[in-house]
């Protein structure tokens, strides 16, 4: 049975679509990039997914009472806030919020924080911290909360390549377990080593679905991204590289055609 | 737990001191054994003019304290008081409409119903303005349009008042004071501050949770239009009812919360319960100074509360700025 489903999800800004009818559903085991030029939906696709943005069509999260989907789903947004200086085990602790009140020594928030690698932090101020070790306490918060889902825009960015690698096989192992992650993702490169699937998102409509080999197409690149790419199965797994930008008269050309 | 300890040792202490200190002196077992019994002239001092006057205090002090940690709280910003939201500026408006009319001197409980029943109309008004959606920062706009419209008001009365003595009373008035207050005064304040005081706390777990933003906060469980609602209600009842018996005392709910942050490792749900008390205790002093410093002036609670409160204030954005670097 898929942890989520979106039927027919639209979202509008006044009379423009900003998600045009997605339809797609997350099931166990999924690791899913949501891939897409900037403006293509991806946030408002999850916001709306999660039931913070008004919109069209059904999520099956947002038939959840609030609380109930506070159990299911967690929401990693890509606007870093921390507002007080709480210590970091403070504030991964926010995520079991959901569950009650939060007890000193929480297993999934110690869980958490060993996760993300932040037991020499765990005292320290959160608001003191880098902005990357800033990022990885927000994304233990997420992990604390401990859904079936985790929906995560822009995870990685701000943050150095090997925190980058291991925060994405964390949500691979998390996926493997049987959860089902959902996450925006620019670095394609990163996102064809790591999801198991990929959605491809443009001006608000879901274009492609599935595999890296079905996604990322040769045409996909030039008519979506305008850009070129290297893409070659290697021992040490799939290597992925843009290359150059396409013109973009190329790629409005190839739109108007029919 | 500590502090909580200190804190409400500090209130009670501030508390005792409040019913012995005043203008007729007496011993201190004296004092005490006519507070008990009521009987005699100390008997009547001490229960009908400090029992309530250190009461109302405690009521203004925690109000003030716990409504300035909850809006700060609720915004995310230290620079967030109780008067944002226009309510204190429109118990005030109420409150000189009925001593310019002279609706106040019908009877004793007139001034203080005048202003509640404004800040009842102001919370409608700023629910309407703000609206069933939005984020804080409509709250605040629709907050800043109310305060700009009542304190217009306000100054319109003063300004074609024919009668100087009623502008002097209402200038007076505005200072914020404690002076010569009844157990009615009590009684009709008491039950908003209660109210709200339960609804304000019960917000904890929102307001630690509105740390990580609002989408974060929703997606664990917190619904900010309820949020919101009890917020601006709670808030309301308690600076609505306290402004209307004491006027309206400044700085308070801005440096209490700014002072106790750090002690409850900026835990918004915790530093409510702390500044709820620091409030208390603050007023209580500053309510013993304006009796010991100026005893035959009648020195006005605002007056002595914003020369204590804005080199605290200032004191504490230095230490701020030094951390920061």
């Amino acid at each position: 049975m898929s942890l989520m489903t979106l039927d027919k999800l639209s979202v509008f800004r006044g009379d423009c679509p900003v998600v045009d009818n997605v339809t797609l559903a997350l099931e166990p085991g999924d690791f899913l990039g949501l891939i897409g030029p900037n403006g293509a939906g991806k946030t408002t696709l999850m916001r709306a997914a999660l039931g913070i943005l008004e919109h069209e069509g059904s999520s099956s999260l947002t038939a959840l009472s609030q609380s109930d989907r506070a159990k299911q789903a967690a929401w990693l947004p890509q606007i870093r806030e921390i507002a007080w200086g709480l210590s970091v085990r403070d504030l991964v602790g926010l995520g079991r919020l959901p569950f009650g009140p939060i007890q000193k020594n929480d297993a999934h928030v110690e869980a958490a924080i060993i996760k993300m690698d932040l037991g020499a932090f765990s005292d320290r101020i959160a608001t003191q911290l880098s902005g990357g070790e800033q990022a990885r306490v927000l994304i233990a918060r997420a992990l604390a909360q401990d859904t079936p889902i985790l929906m995560a825009d822009e995870p990685t960015a701000s943050l150095d390549p090997a925190n980058q690698i291991s925060t994405l096989k964390i949500f691979s192992e998390l996926a493997q377990d049987g959860k089902g992650i959902m996450s925006s993702i620019h670095d394609l490169g990163l996102a064809v080593r790591y999801c198991t699937k990929l959605a491809l998102l443009d001006r608000g409509k879901l274009v492609a679905f599935g595999s890296a080999d079905e996604v990322l197409t040769p045409d996909n690149l030039q008519t979506v991204f305008s850009i070129e790419a290297h893409y070659e199965k290697t021992k040490e797994g799939v290597i992925f590289q843009p290359l150059s930008v396409l013109k973009k008269s190329n790629k409005n050309l190839l739109r108007e055609t029919p | 737990m500590r502090l909580g300890l200190f804190l409400i040792s500090l209130v009670v202490l501030l508390f005792l001191c409040s019913l012995l200190i005043g203008h007729t002196q007496a011993p201190l077992s004296n004092s005490l054994k006519a507070l008990i019994s009521g009987q005699g002239p100390l008997g009547t001092v001490m229960q009908d003019i400090r029992l309530p006057r250190a009461i109302l205090a405690l009521l203004v002090g925690g109000s003030l304290g716990l409504s300035g940690a909850a809006m700060q709280g609720y915004l995310r910003n230290p620079l967030a008081e109780p008067g944002l939201i226009g309510i204190s500026g429109s118990a005030s408006l109420g409150a000189v409409l009925s001593l310019q009319t002279g609706f106040a001197a019908t009877f004793w409980l007139a001034l203080p119903l005048s202003a509640l029943g404004m800040s009842v109309f102001a919370v409608f008004l700023i629910i309407l303005l703000a609206g069933r959606q939005g984020s804080s920062l409509t709250l605040i706009l629709a907050g800043i349009a109310i305060s700009a419209l009542a304190g217009a008001m306000t100054s319109l009365v003063l300004n074609l008042s024919p009668n100087p003595y009623a502008t002097a009373e209402i200038v007076f008035w505005m200072m914020g004071s404690l002076a010569d207050r009844s157990f009615d005064h009590v009684w009709i304040t008491l039950p908003f501050c209660i109210v709200g005081a339960m609804m304000i706390l019960s917000l904890g777990p929102a307001l630690n949770a509105l740390t990580l933003g609002e989408d974060t906060a929703q997606t664990i469980g917190i619904n900010l239009v309820k949020t919101r609602y009890v917020l601006v209600i709670g808030v309301a009842a308690m600076i609505g009812a306290t402004t209307a018996v004491a006027g309206a005392v400044g700085f308070v709910g801005l440096v209490v919360p700014h002072i106790l942050r750090r002690w409850v490792k900026s835990q918004p749900s915790r530093l409510m319960w702390a500044s709820m008390l620091g409030g208390a205790a603050i007023v209580l002093a500053a309510d013993i100074l304006v009796r010991l410093v100026l005893p035959d002036r009648d020195l006005k609670l605002g007056v002595v509360m914003a020369i204590l409160g804005a080199p605290l204030f200032l004191h504490l954005i230095y230490k701020t700025r030094a951390e920061s670097l």
